[in-house]
């Protein structure tokens, strides 16, 4: 127990705290009441015109370039206006009154209406962006309370969204989520969002200059604070290794089919000249007033059209891969170039039977023969001969099973699969059969079309290149040599310029460029089943359009001293002949003049 | 001399008899500030509009990037606080000076590798988490102080000398404080110590000694000891229109929001002014004026009913307590919870200067929110051994 003296002290002693302490507290509430209730309509009035508002300057935000110097996005200097609604006496009055200066239609203004509905009050909501300055000064004369006229950027991708998936887009809210609170209540920042943008968002965006200013009673500005004042810094601009024109060329190509991706680089460099996906988006689009529709439009389109294809697509690579297994087999020695091997359509290993797309066969293959025509059982019998492993690390040595670009967002790995790859992922063990339908680039292998156009560039250069998409002047890259035998690499380049000759899968293209090998391919997106393949495999045509094969082309052209390198992935084609043609067209607009 | 602790029948408590004297009340509105606190935060926080966003979002409030994170710690907050309350109190009695220390070094670490936050270093980064030391000093002086005085038996209170431990115990963290600089928690603490001087019984004299001496020192603090954004603060403080865009900024714009609420208060969600960017730090120190702009004298005048029940209720603890510590451990949280909040919303009406003390279980921040669930946890302990004889006696 307490010492009974000591319990006297507590108690008389605490009696100042509890005297205190409901003094203090109401002090706090007497202060509350004055502050809330009695001084009440002071403070509505002032929070009313807060007079101290930030007027944030956005800076001009750098250019996006193409390799010739044409703009793939840019800030244009334009005078906005918008209104913030609690400053209006009423809304639809000032929209009817500037109606007439701005041309807006009926459903225009219906649409601003409902969207004023939608946010708070005092949330500035943009009318016009593009305002001439005929239309300003007309603006400013009637002198509206709510309706603000201010100068800023607004950005613009030329050519309808030309690259859209490298270059993104900019919106206003901040991802990283630092600068949230001003983005969003400052609708004239912008910030990038997906792709270039984004990655350079802080180097193109520069900083955003604010006035302190103050303001009357309804809100309208009276004067800038110019002490107070930080100037604007505009960003520096982005050089890409985009070329427009075959950027353009790839893009429409992709159109025609619909669904797909390309690549396309330099070999000697790596440097990217054109990256597409299809569809693509056109963010011009994004901030106009059916924007919201556009979007959600794009966002329930299946065939994705936000995705960047080239990096962020896995594909199996089909018999684009035969290249692999070519270089991986005669640096083995497991077979020369001449050595045949016979075709018949079918082949019997184990208690299996594999086929050849062809199914009448093509008879005797050598090395060139079987690039040439695509030839599945040659390839069968060459990748069992070698084994998984050699096939691996040559694919890996080609660029296939790791990140390239390492500077857009999502950018996948894919598969090159060994023994240890499948007991891990699959829990299984590694087959014969997994041996041989690798051989032909189906089975777990992955890949996305960059790794096939480096792969072809590395092929037809010996070295180890890397694929770019900033162009750093200063930075001259030297790639490491591969070592690999300029015989066998000359004796697949054969294969290659037969393939898009005469009696070649690709044949065609001719039509369209000369000097262009290549491979092509197909990837199997459905399993066949046997029960199937003796009732009768089905065709694409008869197939259901997301069950269709894959049609794939790599190309590099000239093929005599391979420039350029290509890889063209054209989804749920059912065959080939929509890449190699789009593959064509580009290859043919790289080599126009360069 | 030695000194051992005694305790008798502690031990023997069950789980079960501890839990029946839980107090589930003041559990009760502990738990409604954090859920008041989560709203509030709530509001504060950002709309989200998916990842790929492009279209402007709209409205207001989110779980990002406050609230969630707020519950997040306050899920370790209760963990702290169970085995606060519900470990044996022996070990709290034992281990005061222990934790106290722990507490010290970290003041030590962060005045020297600290964060610089806000022009005042107050931040030590563990790696995966920042702490604020000054924060949980707080707690630990108290049960220093505590755990000092539950000697009194044998302290002889008129003697200068046995007020040199306790002096010291203040004047270590708060030489720290001061250089950090942390003015908030510097008067805290001042306040808290001064508190346990009164009512363990120290002599008035010594309290007008000190008044004297304050006097004649503040002349010094005022030109040698403050920093000039201290000395900014405290100028603005007497006339906030000194500077309306610096430093009264702040406290203008705290007012604005704050008054504009009214009676009912704009609505939830529904603050202009903290919306708008025009009041700063509106979810941590500042978090009482949105609170009264978006649910207005209503509102706070609850949120400061709530506040007085939970000091009242500890202040009956205390008085309750039939052991010295655990009546000063009460007591001692009591004050510093008072001081808390008083402070913080004095500051938020322009009462007093901004000197950055959180309100305590509202604004956001881990090591507040830690530290003070960590005391609640204390506080039930001593409540539920409030019949126990734990007598910490010199032998």
């Amino acid at each position: 127990m307490l010492d009974k003296e000591i319990a006297y002290t507590f108690d008389r002693r605490s009696a100042l705290f509890l005297t205190g302490g409901a003094v203090l507290t109401s002090v706090l509430i007497l202060r509350m009441l004055q502050l809330q209730v009695f001084e009440y309509k002071k403070y509505k009035q002032l929070s009313l015109n807060n007079s101290s508002r930030i007027i944030i300057d956005p800076s001009m935000r750098g250019k996006i370039l193409s390799s010739d110097g044409t703009s793939l996005a840019k800030d244009e200097a334009v005078y906005r206006a918008f209104i913030i609604p609690d400053e209006c006496d009423d809304v639809s009055i000032v929209l009817k009154t500037i109606s007439r200066e701005l041309k807006l239609t009926e459903k225009e203004i219906e649409k601003i209406l409902k969207k004023i509905e939608t946010q708070r009050r005092f949330q500035p909501i943009i009318v016009r962006e593009n305002i001439k300055w005929a239309q300003l000064a007309t603006l400013k004369s009637l002198n509206l309370p709510g309706l603000h006229l201010e100068p800023g950027y607004s950005r613009k991708y030329p050519g309808g969204g030309l690259a859209a998936h490298v270059v993104g887009y900019v919106g206003t809210l901040d991802d990283s989520r630092t600068n949230q609170r001003v983005a969003a209540t400052s609708p004239f920042l912008m910030t990038g969002l997906s792709g270039l943008e984004k990655v350079f968002n802080a180097s193109l965006s520069g900083k955003p200059g604010q006035t302190i200013t103050h303001t009357d009673a309804v809100g309208r500005i009276i004067e800038g604070d110019s002490e107070n004042r930080v100037i604007a810094v505009p960003g520096k601009d982005l050089q890409t290794t985009l070329r427009q024109n075959v950027q353009k060329k790839m893009e429409e190509a992709l159109a025609v089919h619909g669904s797909g991706c390309g690549v396309a680089l330099e070999c000697a460099t790596g440097k990217i000249i054109a990256m597409a996906s299809a569809p693509k988006f056109d963010a011009n689009l994004f901030r106009s007033i059916d924007g919201a529709d556009y979007i959600e439009g794009l966002r329930n389109n299946k065939l994705n059209p936000f995705m960047n294809k080239a990096i962020e697509g896995m594909y199996p690579p089909g018999s684009t891969f035969k290249i692999i297994v070519a270089l991986a087999a005669l640096e083995s020695g497991a077979i020369t170039k001449d050595e045949k091997i016979y075709c018949d359509g079918d082949w019997e290993y184990g208690k299996h039977l594999y086929h050849c797309w062809e199914k009448k066969g093509h008879g005797w293959m050598n090395m060139e023969s079987a690039l040439a025509h695509s030839c599945d059982i040659y390839f069968y019998q060459v990748a069992l001969r070698i084994g998984i492993n050699p096939i691996k690390s040559m694919a890996e040595k080609l660029g296939l099973g790791q990140k390239l670009l390492e500077l857009l967002p999502r950018e996948m790995v894919g598969v090159v699969p060994d023994r240890e790859w499948k007991q891990k992922n699959i829990h299984a063990g590694w087959m014969h059969g997994d041996t041989i339908i690798s051989g032909i680039g189906q089975g777990y292998i992955l890949s996305n079309c960059l790794q096939l156009a480096i792969m072809a560039g590395r092929a037809a250069t010996n070295r180890e290149i890397m694929p770019s998409l900033i162009d750093n002047i200063d930075e001259k890259q030297d790639f490491k040599k591969l070592g690999l035998n300029p015989e066998n690499i000359k004796t697949v380049m054969n294969g290659l310029a037969r393939v898009t000759q005469e009696g070649g899968t690709a044949a065609g293209v001719s039509w369209i460029i000369k000097n262009m090998g290549g491979k092509t391919g197909t990837s199997q997106v459905r399993q066949i089943s046997m029960a199937e393949r003796l009732s009768g495999v089905k065709t694409n045509e008869e197939l259901n359009w997301e069950q269709r094969n894959h049609g794939l082309f790599v190309g590099l052209a000239p093929i005599d001293n391979p420039k350029y390198s290509v890889a063209i992935i054209a989804e749920h084609s059912g065959s080939s002949g929509a890449a190699a043609l789009a593959a064509a067209e580009t290859m043919k607009e790289a080599l126009k003049n360069g | 001399m030695a000194r051992t602790i005694r305790i008798s029948r502690a031990e023997n408590m069950s789980l079960n008899e501890r839990f029946s004297r839980f107090s589930w009340p003041l559990f009760a509105m502990m738990c409604l500030i954090l859920l008041l606190s989560i709203i509030s935060l709530y509001s504060a926080g950002l709309p989200t509009c998916g990842p790929d966003v492009t279209a402007s979002c709209e409205g207001f409030g989110g779980w990002h990037p406050y609230a969630l994170s707020q519950m997040a710690k306050m899920g370790i907050g209760f963990v702290l606080f169970f085995i606060a309350a519900f470990a044996n109190i022996k070990l709290w009695l034992k281990n005061s000076y222990l934790i106290y220390f722990v507490g010290l070094v970290l003041v030590v670490l962060v005045t020297f590798v600290g964060h610089t936050g806000m022009g005042a270093q107050r931040w030590l980064n563990l790696g995966f988490f920042h702490i604020q030391p000054s924060e949980f000093i707080k707690i630990a002086l108290v049960m220093a102080l505590a755990r000092y005085f539950a000697w009194e038996n044998s302290i002889d209170l008129s003697k200068f000398k046995n007020y040199l431990i306790p002096v010291a115990m203040l004047v270590l963290p708060l030489g720290l404080i001061v250089v950090q600089p942390d003015l908030g928690t510097a008067v805290s603490l001042g306040l808290i110590t001064i508190g346990f001087f009164w009512i363990v019984g120290a002599h008035r004299k010594w309290f007008i000694i000190a008044g004297i001496l304050t006097v004649l020192a503040a002349p010094a603090v005022w030109f040698g000891g403050l920093h000039d954004y201290q000395r900014e603060r405290v100028i603005t403080f007497v006339n906030p229109d000194h500077d309306p865009s610096g430093a009264g900024y702040q406290i203008n714009q705290s007012k604005i929001a704050f008054g504009s609420g009214g009676l009912v208060g704009k609505g939830y969600l529904a603050g202009t002014q903290s919306h708008l960017s025009f009041l700063p730090e509106n979810q941590t120190d500042f978090i009482f004026a949105m609170f009264g702009e978006e649910l207005g004298f209503i509102g706070g005048f609850v949120l400061v009913l709530i506040y007085s029940i939970i000091i009242g209720m500890l202040f009956w603890f205390a008085k309750t307590s039939k052991n010295r510590f655990g009546q000063l451990l009460c007591f001692g949280f009591m004050l510093n919870f008072f001081v808390y909040y008083f402070i913080n919303i004095a500051m938020v009406l322009g009462l007093m200067p901004t000197v950055g003390v959180p309100l305590p279980l509202m604004s956001f921040g881990g090591s507040s929110l830690l530290s003070l669930m960590f005391g609640f946890g204390l506080v039930q302990n001593a409540h539920i051994n409030k019949d126990q004889q734990l007598s910490a006696k010199g032998s």
